[in-house]
């Protein structure tokens, strides 16, 4: 057995934790209020018994309370839980266990059944003779509670596995570290394909919204990007007990610092800091930014997974000791500011759209919500003076940090210094929740110390007096390269063992839940001894996230964009469902409502477009009349709608304001569903058929155990990439950086040679 | 480095070499540069609209049409191309005895074919290379087409009017002090399908040249008139054979010249040609196997029939392969797909599913990924970000 003993794991711990910075204490000062439970949490070799306590009161308190540092007023709480009821109805009925009862001893039985897999049994065992703490069997744990931990939870249990939700902090359940914000360009695709799977991150977002914006309005219906302001603690809550109420699943505080494997490199369980053992027959790990984590604030650094919590320290470890690759990313997070001492009159006001759009396909969750505003404010000369008096403070221009960090988030001051020709650069100032002050500082980070952070804000129009409640900060933590896992993201290393969210190398919280459901639902399969799931590439952003992650190398956080996309006309938000909810009903992440609602849906676009193609109208009527004027050119004959729509500029509220809009069932989302695909129809037609060529080319597979470097027509480079990425067929080889075609052709030659032998 | 190596004429490497330091390479590389810039701009709007100002659009649609001219401009030179890589297949037919191994022999500076004052010497086709305005040629020289009882001139004679048949350019050469007889009236019928033709399917489909040889035979007269334009080829008529591509260019422009008097002194000299038959070939020249004259307006003349004059000119330094024109054509088609979008005023994010597919095709001939060269540029052209 090659189990990992946490004993040496845990002085090992000890011996970092006692290596945290001496100035931890001052640097903590400003957060140390948000901390409450989680600062105990931190484990001291004087109080190891402290922390328990504190967690276990502040745990039981958090079902009704949100974090101490949030008050929270009763009226979002009821909210809260009204909606989180609705969620219940998601989740197979047929789980016959209380999952907030601890099942504390031996061997036991847990039948669970879905309508699909039937019931499967999770064999019993008996107490490992190394472990001397009381013994407990699930089907699938995951390891962290955050986006991807929640959505890998929730599919391993919606499919019917005994399920073990593992998290350093209950109070910190999905939580939102950055900006509170779900969508946007690209990864509202991702979320919007992740409801489609049956998923929460969407459901819970349309639920905590404060403001909702479709971003890319003017463009085409592939790009339309929802974005909602979320409310942070909110969403925590909502999420916890979403989880709560999860047939199957137990959620529960513990820090994993091993694994248990079995002697054919199977994982069987994980081992935690305090000594316990729990088994599965799959793991999901989510340690998002928490593996050896360090943040930063100026020149000061303190061992933490984000402001205020604990690392996990000795998990990297143990999978180095398990063979597998690891390294560091980092990233940041701006300062949150109060926003009582702002003055708005100073400010340019964000409303959020009036007509509301959703995320979730599940109308059950459709809910207006008064909105709030968000604020534009912009640098001014000060702010830039300010910086570049002191760029020898930064990290990067002072020189003790080289690491750079993500493109796409640059800090205030690597902005000024290499856009030193603009003037001003614009702030968002974005409210983090209906009952809070804090407000979120969007395209203001910084890596200055935080005695000049306070300085550099105040210089901002609106905000001279404003106080600062949390300073900004960067964090850099271990991530496991995802080349090490399949496309299931199961690790090519140990069977049972999935990798998800940020600890791929990912950021964002649409990534992250992206991943989540996908590991979640193929740990889910791995335990039920089902085979795995793939989504391919051209299938959804998730299956291209996928797929970009276990093949490429990452200089820098990922993060999904629309032009990471090759066939994004076919991935729009508004088909999301047609592409994935098939496929998720088929696996069983889609219970019968949703399923109805779909295939009901389905059919009223599709008899609408019918409808669509066989009405004709008069060239003369005031339909063809006005669609002439719009489009610009004159209507011939009598052109059915279908024709009609076709047209530029000829939309279907056109076709409603002349009264030939749809019957009274149809949805205005259906209406849209069924405009696109007729306006678009020659571009997706041939975009289709691109990837049909491109597929039947591309799907060509590798052999495993292909010997890459025993080819020599390969180039060096590309011997070397192959070995490591080791693609799986001859598409995704030809998307690993430092393979040329030329490399791709000689690739197909030697596997046709190989064959004629 | 492929082409380098089999290359055929110093121009056809030098064209090659250009392709591979900067020639071709640089020219497609620069299309794809500025399709690149295109997209970038239509990109970053599509993840960042909010950070960026507003997308200049009369700029975009400028560009799209400059890009779209310059990639017509590299289509162009797709045919010198690949004449300078294949080469021209150069068939000479005639009567007996008109003195087409002499010319052959003439023209390629060599001793290559056998000639005897015998009509009919030239029982095969006989093969001769070299070099004319950087264009690599190939001269066949064949058995004089004539009715024969024997057996094995009449199978060279077969021979010839296959090597007729297949030639990219048919040179014929009748006897200039003779003029036009009867039998090169019959020979013209069967290799261009006259009435009288029996040649049965092998009709000529390339250009041809009519030579009139025997130049020096003719009248004192006619060998003064041509005399400016061959005493500067006789002297640099040979050198033309052996002389890098850069010689070749300067003296052949100048040969075209004086081809085109050429061709006029023939028509004002009346060498009389039935009607019907003029208009077969493209050019005449008046040569002096023997003296070695004439050869120059040749070589011109045969670069104008190969449409190879701007080559021989120096007007372009590279031209674009197959592989690489196929890749214009893909691009060519994209653009064109993407004037669609811009005229039928489709939302942006359709302009750039074109504009990728013709970066795409050219990305080719460097073999690039696109994706994460827009973010490249997209990050560093723009400030962006939270």
């Amino acid at each position: 057995m090659k189990a990992l003993t946490s004993a040496p794991m845990a002085s090992a711990t000890f011996h970092k934790l006692l290596r945290a910075p001496v100035s931890v204490p001052q640097l903590l000062a400003p957060v140390a209020p948000a901390l409450a439970g989680a600062n105990s949490w931190r484990p001291t070799l004087h109080h190891p018994c402290a922390r328990r306590q504190c967690c276990t009161t502040s745990s039981s308190a958090a079902a009704t309370a949100p974090a101490a540092d949030h008050p929270t007023p009763a009226p979002s709480a009821t909210a809260s839980t009204s909606t989180a009821a609705s969620s219940s109805t998601n989740s197979n009925p047929s789980t016959p266990t209380t999952p907030t009862t601890p099942t504390t001893s031996g061997p036991h039985i847990f039948a669970s059944s879905t309508t699909h897999s039937g019931s499967s049994l999770t064999p019993s065992r008996t107490s490992s003779p190394s472990s001397w703490y009381a013994e407990e069997d699930y089907d699938v744990i995951v390891v962290g509670a955050g986006h991807a931990g929640c959505e890998a939870a929730l599919a391993a249990a919606r499919l019917g596995c005994r399920t073990l939700l593992l998290t350093l902090n209950l109070d910190r359940i999905a939580w939102q570290p950055c900006n509170p914000a779900v969508g946007g360009p690209a990864k509202s695709q991702l979320v919007h394909e992740v409801d489609a799977l049956g998923g929460e991150i969407g459901r819970m977002a349309d639920r905590t919204y404060l403001q909702k914006r479709v971003l890319n309005r003017s463009k085409g219906p592939a790009v339309w990007a929802l974005r909602a302001q979320t409310d942070k603690a909110e969403y925590s809550r909502g999420m916890r007990r979403v989880l709560e109420e999860q047939p199957g699943l137990e959620i529960r505080e513990a820090m994993v610092v091993g694994l248990d494997v079995g002697p054919n490199d199977e994982v069987r369980g994980v081992r935690t800091y305090f000594g316990i053992t729990f088994r599965a027959r799959a793991v999901v790990l989510t340690t998002g930014t928490f593996m050896n984590g360090t943040i930063w604030v100026g020149r000061q650094s303190m061992s933490a997974g984000r402001a205020g919590e604990a690392a996990s320290v000795g998990l990297t470890e143990a999978l180095q000791g398990l063979g597998f690759e690891t390294d560091r990313l980092k990233t940041g997070t701006p300062a949150r500011i109060d926003a009582r001492s702002v003055d708005y009159t100073a400010l340019e006001p964000q409303p959020g759209d009036e007509e509301e759009r959703w995320f979730s396909f599940d109308p059950a969750v459709h809910v207006p919500r008064p909105q709030l505003c968000c604020y534009l404010t912009r640098t001014t000369p000060d702010t830039h003076r300010l910086i570049r008096e002191n760029l020898k403070e930064t990290p990067i221009y002072g020189g003790w940090v080289d690491s750079k960090g993500p493109r796409y988030c640059p800090s205030i001051e690597d902005k000024i210094v290499r856009f030193a020709d603009k003037e001003s650069h614009q702030i968002f100032l974005e409210p983090e929740g209906r009952n809070t002050p804090e407000m979120y500082v969007q395209g203001f980070s910084t890596g200055l110390p935080e005695r000049l952070q306070l300085a550099l804000l105040q210089t901002l129009p609106g905000l001279q007096r404003v106080k600062m409640l949390r300073p900004a900060y960067a964090v850099e933590y271990d991530y496991l390269p995802a080349h090490q896992c399949h496309p299931s993201l199961e690790t090519k290393k140990l069977q049972g063992l999935f990798f998800s969210g940020q600890l791929n190398g990912t950021t964002g919280y649409e990534e992250a839940a992206a991943q989540g459901l996908v590991a979640g639902l193929n740990a889910g399969l791995r335990a039920q001894g089902r085979p795995p799931v793939s989504l391919p590439r051209e299938s959804s952003y998730l299956g291209t996230l996928l797929d970009d992650l276990v093949t490429k190398d990452l200089r820098e956080p990922y993060r999904m964009l629309t032009s990471r996309s090759e066939y994004r006309l076919l991935l729009r938000s508004d088909n999301a469902d047609r592409r994935l909810t098939p496929l998720g009903r088929e696996v069983g992440l889609i219970d019968d409502r949703r399923w109805e609602l779909f295939t009901a849906k389905q059919a009223r676009i599709e008899t609408e477009k019918a409808r669509l193609a066989a009405t004709r109208v008069k060239a003369d009527s005031p339909l063809a009349q006005a669609a002439a004027s719009v489009s610009g050119h004159a209507v011939p004959g009598s052109p059915t709608l279908e024709e009609l729509l076709r047209r530029p500029h000829v939309h279907y509220h056109l076709l409603q304001q002349h009264g030939l809009g749809g019957g009274e069932g149809l949805a205005g989302v259906e209406a849209e569903a069924a405009e696109v695909d007729i306006k678009y129809a020659g571009f997706i037609t041939r975009q289709e058929k691109q990837l049909a060529s491109l597929a039947s080319k591309a799907s060509r597979p590798l052999p495993a155990d292909l010997d890459y470097a025993g080819i020599a027509t390969l180039s060096l480079e590309a011997r070397e990439k192959l070995a490591k990425v080791r693609p799986r067929d001859i598409g995704q080889a030809s998307r690993i950086g430092g393979v040329s075609p030329a490399d791709i052709s000689a690739l197909l030659i030697h596997l046709e040679v190989a064959r004629r032998r | 480095v492929s082409q380098l190596l089999s290359a055929r004429s110093a121009a056809a490497a030098d064209s090659a070499l250009a392709g591979l330091q900067g020639g071709v390479g640089a020219a497609v590389g620069g299309l794809r540069a500025a399709l690149l810039d295109l997209l970038v701009e239509l990109e970053a709007r599509l993840d960042f609209d909010e950070d960026l100002p507003p997308l200049d659009l009369p700029w975009v649609k400028r560009k799209i049409g400059e890009v779209q001219a310059r990639v017509d401009a590299a289509l162009r030179t797709q045919r010198a191309g690949s004449l300078l890589r294949r080469g021209l297949q150069v068939a000479i037919v005639g009567q007996p005895n008109v003195g087409k191994s002499s010319l052959l022999n003439a023209w390629t500076d060599s001793d290559r074919a056998i000639v005897t004052p015998t009509a009919g010497t030239t029982r095969d086709v006989v093969e001769a290379a070299l070099v004319v305005g950087g264009v690599p040629v190939t001269l066949l020289d064949t058995a004089g087409i004539r009715h024969s009882e024997d057996e094995a001139e009449m199978i060279g004679v077969e021979r010839s009017r296959a090597a007729a048949a297949a030639a990219d350019v048919v040179v014929m050469v009748v006897d200039g002090a003779a003029g036009w007889t009867a039998e090169d009236g019959e020979i013209h019928a069967a290799l261009w399908g006259g009435e009288g033709g029996g040649g049965g399917g092998c009709k000529v489909r390339g250009p041809a040249l009519l030579v009139a040889n025997k130049d020096d035979l003719r009248g004192a007269g006619s060998q003064h008139c041509s005399g400016t334009g061959s005493s500067s080829s006789s002297s640099s008529g040979s050198s033309t054979l052996r002389s890098s591509s850069r010689d070749v260019r300067s003296s052949s422009s100048n040969g075209s010249v004086a081809e085109e008097e050429g061709v006029e002194e023939a028509e004002a000299e009346g060498l009389v040609l039935p009607p019907g038959v003029r208009s077969t070939f493209a050019g005449v020249v008046r040569t002096s196997a023997a003296q070695r004259r004439g050869l120059q307006d040749l070589d011109a003349a045969l670069l104008r029939l190969a449409g190879a004059p701007q080559l021989a000119a120096g007007g372009v330094a590279w031209a674009v392969n197959e592989r690489q024109a196929e890749a214009l054509l893909r691009c060519r088609e994209a653009l064109s797909r993407l004037s669609e979008s811009v005229a039928a005023d489709l939302p942006l994010d359709f302009w750039t599913i074109d504009l990728r597919s013709a970066v795409l095709a050219l990305g080719e001939v460097s073999g690039q990924e696109v994706g994460e060269e827009v973010l490249e540029a997209v990050f560093s052209r723009f400030c962006i970000g939270k």
